[in-house]
């Protein structure tokens, strides 16, 4: 190998290395997320930015999904306290999705099925949408920004034009209308990428047997429409196609817990085995080279409000198709001894010492 | 000659007006009656300049000392939403009320996409062409910076139960307030809409599709978020507007008065009335203003209102019924217009529209 091969190797080597690394500039992220708490495949995708050196982290908005937004937030301020990263606001959105509903929803189980999963609609969890139970992890101090979620997305894209990335692992429900509140919210961003929908996969849906009814997108497949459609510059998508390729194991929290910091003590009395939906669409986020196939599709939603409401529908690249539908690409399989890699070195990283908010 | 003919006809309406003692008997209870203080308002609109029927709207408005316009909020509709936005200022410019801020909105609805059959029928909210120059130009004050959205929910969270929306374009723009805001749908007085057409009343035939209204169809999704939200309504369907009809005769009275705003009317809708003098042009959002003014000109009734969101043949219908019935489960009673004493309408907007 002469010296300009060799040269361009390492040249090559180190955009990989850096790959998400605009010429030093960390890449600025706002996490829209469904956080319920604690230790949840939610709280620990935002941990896992929380904790990575590499993004600058705007905010984490919070919407209803998993849980109801405003209990959402408190166990994301509880988390944030625990890694020292109280300078990150946290900013509370939506409590409602679009059109979906509590009711509507049983009108549907009425007539095509009992859903196994419903976020905080789950009866055996539900709870009036106010109502703040007690937090196991102990009560924050901290307090959520005083702005919507909505306001705080479009004043960041404003601020930093053409460099947030959206990243949503919830419902699309503060997306949606932050996009019909303010147009240019999309053209501003950076990109989009989100955990959501269902492809070719046959499990992990809320129901059994349906993986194309994925929780995030059937809670508001109205917002998903919306967002789906808009003209962002790029979308990515990591749907349950890549979920059940992992698994927050026992041996995987084992590996967490060799470690003492206030986080893997908090992730050991917490955490669940579960496959884990969005940590791995920050992994990918993070290293893209942890993602081993992918596709650009025509994605978008089912919102008809029959029996496949709330479904992931696609069309192959080259169709014919009207102008709403848009590209994204749609990650299918990974790496996942990098990504269980990257995840333990991400939450085994000293936590920070306490900070105070910073103005944004 | 002319004002003679005005004069006599004034006098036959207030005496068919007190031949008609039950208009203003709604059956409506949940809903105060004429109210004699001035009543804080936000005006939501599609906007162009006349002919379209929110031009003369909002002339209405501006000359009805009933009302205290705290803003104008624009939202794509029978116009894109930049046109709304400017040629709504032009017309406060041109009524001297500059004062009255503007305020732009959602620039598609929520959900319904462009088609080719949206393409075909009124309509621009699926565009993103440039605005035409109104009449005159663009005027020179411009929209305020704050989002129609904001301004709506810090408006009503400022003064709650104080604020009446009228909301006479696609529904949108209250639609992303109410997701946006949890509570804020308590905290509106009411809401006066132009929309729907509901089928089981007389004249429930829509104006786009076989049954769908224009508002409601555009944006069929936030009309459903609106009428669920449990904020008091007043529609106005076209049930209602059909009978009304701002034939020449009103057009040439209120030309015959000679102010900036007559003279606006004069030269945007002159050339129609002149190729087709005996049109008959229905007066959807004028009413909507006027029975917000004057409640006892319409007759209303309680009907469970819900909207058709599936994208099917009757997408943006609108549905009314005594009581609620299967597939209707998310059915809200509101209170429905359904008869107007033209005459004291037609009355009351003459007389204002064409005030110095």
């Amino acid at each position: 190998m002469n010296s300009t091969m060799l040269r361009a190797a390492s040249f090559a080597l180190l955009l990989t290395a850096s790959s998400i690394l605009a010429l030093g500039e960390k890449p600025k992220v706002i996490v829209d997320q469904d956080a319920r708490g604690p230790a949840s495949t939610d709280m620990q995708s935002i941990l896992m930015f929380a904790q990575s050196p590499d993004v600058e982290l705007l905010g984490v908005t919070i919407v209803s999904g998993d849980q109801w937004v405003r209990e959402e937030a408190e166990h994301t301020l509880r988390a944030l306290e625990i890694v020292g990263r109280t300078d990150v606001p946290v900013v509370e959105g939506a409590q409602y999705p679009l059109i979906n509903s509590k009711d509507e929803s049983e009108l549907w189980e009425g007539q095509f099925g009992v859903l196994e999963f419903k976020g905080a609609w789950t009866p055996a969890l539900y709870h009036e949408p106010n109502l703040i139970p007690p937090l196991r992890e102990g009560e924050p101090t901290t307090k959520p920004l005083h702005e919507h979620a909505v306001d705080f997305i479009i004043r960041m894209v404003h601020k930093y034009p053409g460099q947030v990335t959206l990243w949503a692992g919830g419902p699309l429900t503060n997306i949606a209308l932050a996009i019909r509140k303010d147009p240019e919210v999309v053209s501003l961003a950076r990109q989009l990428v989100l955990m959501g929908g269902g492809f070719n996969v046959g499990k992990s849906g809320i129901q059994e047997i349906n993986g194309r009814r994925e929780f995030n997108w059937w809670f508001d497949p109205e917002a998903v429409r919306i967002v789906m459609s808009a003209n962002w510059k790029k979308v990515t998508i990591t749907p349950l196609d890549v979920s059940v390729k992992t698994g927050l194991t026992p041996e995987l929290q084992s590996r967490i817990s060799k470690t003492d910091t206030p986080l893997t003590r908090y992730l050991t009395q917490f955490s669940e085995p579960s496959y884990m939906w969005d940590e791995v669409a920050v992994a990918a986020f993070l290293d893209p080279t942890i993602i081993t196939d992918q596709k650009e599709l025509y994605v978008n939603i089912d919102i008809d409000h029959g029996a496949g409401y709330g479904q992931t529908i696609f069309v192959e690249k080259g169709t014919s198709v009207p102008s709403w539908w848009k590209l994204a690409t749609v990650q299918f399989d990974l790496n996942t001894e990098k990504f269980y890699q990257m995840y333990v070195h991400l939450m085994t990283l000293p936590v920070k010492a306490a900070q105070t908010a910073s103005v944004r | 000659m002319h004002q003679l003919n005005l004069r006599i006809f004034v006098v036959l309406c207030l005496f068919l007006s007190s031949l008609a003692p039950s208009f203003g008997r709604t059956e409506s209870s949940s809903i105060d009656s004429k109210s004699t203080s001035v009543q804080k308002v936000i005006f939501d609109t599609d906007f162009s300049v006349p002919p379209q029927d929110d031009g003369t709207a909002l002339i209405l408005a501006l000359k009805s000392s009933e009302l205290k316009i705290l803003g104008v909020t624009t939202v794509a509709g029978n116009a894109t939403v930049q046109q709304a936005t400017f040629d709504a200022l032009r017309v406060l410019e041109i009524a001297g009320r500059t004062d009255i801020p503007v305020y732009q909105g959602a620039n598609r609805p929520w959900m319904h996409e462009k088609t080719e059959f949206a393409t075909r029928v009124h309509g621009k909210w699926w565009s993103d062409e440039a605005p035409p120059p109104p009449p005159g130009g663009f005027a020179k004050k411009l929209p305020e910076t704050e989002s129609a959205v904001s301004f709506i929910i810090r408006t009503v969270e400022q003064d709650p139960t104080e604020i009446t929306i009228i909301a006479i374009g696609p529904l949108t723009n209250i639609a992303t307030a109410i997701r946006q805001q949890p509570g804020f749908a308590k905290k509106v007085k009411k809401i006066v809409i132009m929309g729907g057409a509901i089928a089981s009343l007389p004249n429930g035939g829509g104006n786009v599709t076989p049954n769908a209204e224009f508002n409601f169809w555009v944006d069929p999704e936030a009309a459903q978020v609106v009428i669920r939200s449990g904020i008091p309504i007043i529609l106005t369907p076209l049930n209602v507007t059909a009978k009304t009809d701002f034939s020449k005769q009103w057009f040439d009275e209120i030309i015959a008065a000679d102010t900036p705003l007559t003279r606006l009317i004069k030269q945007t809708m002159g050339p129609f009335y002149e190729k087709h003098p005996d049109v008959h042009s229905q007066m959807y959002d004028q009413l909507t203003v006027a029975s917000l003014i004057d409640p006892t000109l319409v007759k209303a009734q309680d009907l469970y209102v819900d909207i058709d969101i599936n994208h099917g043949p009757d997408y943006g219908t609108s549905l009314g019924a005594k009581h609620p019935w299967e597939g209707g489960e998310g059915a809200v009673k509101i209170s429905v217009q359904y008869d107007v004493d033209f005459n004291r309408f037609i009355e009351m907007f003459v007389k204002r529209v064409s005030a110095k």
